[in-house]
């Protein structure tokens, strides 16, 4: 059975039938969530600043442009709501620096990657992601794991085209950098 | 150098495909709906939303209203700035000697009609918003 687009549930709520907007909440919650999760490292409050975003978004639904998607607008929203709660707190991340990004070489990490198991390599990545700043793991996330484009990525994180290309550059470096760092650890223990 | 960005790219989108996000809650989309009905039901009770521009309409609404009462004809923008007079009333004797009361109340303070009239407006509005709140308890005002 063919899936409904997100514009017509919109159309729908759009005409007076609130509980469509169920469906759209349920589609797009995992990465709203995620969003709000990798920028504020607190399960209770990305919860909530989640659920704020879909409320936002159903109140000012009248406003959302359909020549874009609902997917960017949500995580706009969501984005924008999580990046101002943070600014509130002050994060303490061990983050990955540049100092790191000279000492990787892609080939040899390729071939350490292919020698370990699935779930090795799984736990690998996500550590390495894990010591990116919020809102790189929310770039990086959205471009690899959601397949959204340049432009998209720009509209959500408020960056020129130029400025997306240039971070996903950088972070794929760093997370290069750290999980070469993680298997010499590896060897040397 | 191209080709071999391009490897690093093919080699990083299939490792990211391999990341799992984190779930939210079970009951996520059941707590977004119940705050957005909460939100269509507050906005349903709500009978008047006092902002400004209504304060303002109602305000000049009660003055109207409380000058034809009083007077009885709508003459009253000559009278406006005059000190207030009870000899053009053409209400009935009981409401009369009120007015008579009141209108010695504002001659004493020497104010004009339209500050006695702005005062009783006021007077007027706050009552009836607290009657309605009264009988209608989930209306809410806005200032």
């Amino acid at each position: 059975m063919k899936q409904q687009s997100d514009a017509y549930f919109i159309s729908r709520v759009l005409k007076g039938n609130v509980n469509a907007f169920e469906v759209l909440v349920d589609r797009h919650k995992t990465m709203v969530f995620n969003i709000a999760f990798k920028i504020i490292e607190n399960r209770e409050d990305a919860e909530e600043i989640a659920q704020d975003a879909f409320l936002k978004a159903f109140q000012n639904l009248e406003t959302f442009r359909k020549e874009s998607r609902f997917s960017t607008w949500i995580y706009r929203i969501a984005y924008n709501t999580a990046i101002s709660k943070s600014r509130t707190k002050s994060l303490l991340t061990n983050e990955l620096n540049e100092q790191h990004l000279d000492h990787y070489m892609f080939p040899e990490i390729k071939n350490l990657m292919d020698e370990v198991d699935e779930k090795e390599r799984i736990r690998i990545l996500n550590r390495s992601l894990s010591r990116l700043p919020g809102e790189e793991q929310v770039l990086i996330t959205l471009f690899y794991y959601k397949g959204k484009s340049i432009e998209e990525i720009g509209e959500i994180m408020d960056l020129s085209q130029g400025n997306v290309k240039v971070r996903l550059h950088r972070i794929r470096k760093k997370m290069f950098s750290e999980m070469h760092r993680m298997f010499n650890l590896q060897e040397s223990l | 150098m191209k080709d071999h960005n391009k490897t690093q790219e093919e080699f990083f989108t299939h490792l990211m495909k391999k990341t799992k996000l984190e779930e939210p809650n079970l009951h996520f989309t059941s707590k977004v709906m119940e705050k957005i009905h909460a939100v269509q039901t507050t906005e349903k009770h709500t009978i008047f939303v006092y902002n400004k521009w209504s304060w303002i309409l109602l305000s000049i609404a009660a003055v109207m209203i409380i000058f034809v009462v009083i007077f009885g004809d709508f003459s009253f923008v000559g009278n406006m700035f005059n000190n207030i007079g009870t000899e053009n009333l053409a209400l009935v004797s009981i409401l009369s000697n009120i007015i008579n009361s009141v209108g010695a109340v504002f001659e004493s303070l020497q104010m004009s009609t339209l500050s006695g009239l702005i005062i009783l407006s006021a007077i007027f509005l706050f009552v009836l918003d607290r009657l309605i709140r009264k009988f209608k308890p989930t209306h809410f005002m806005m200032i």
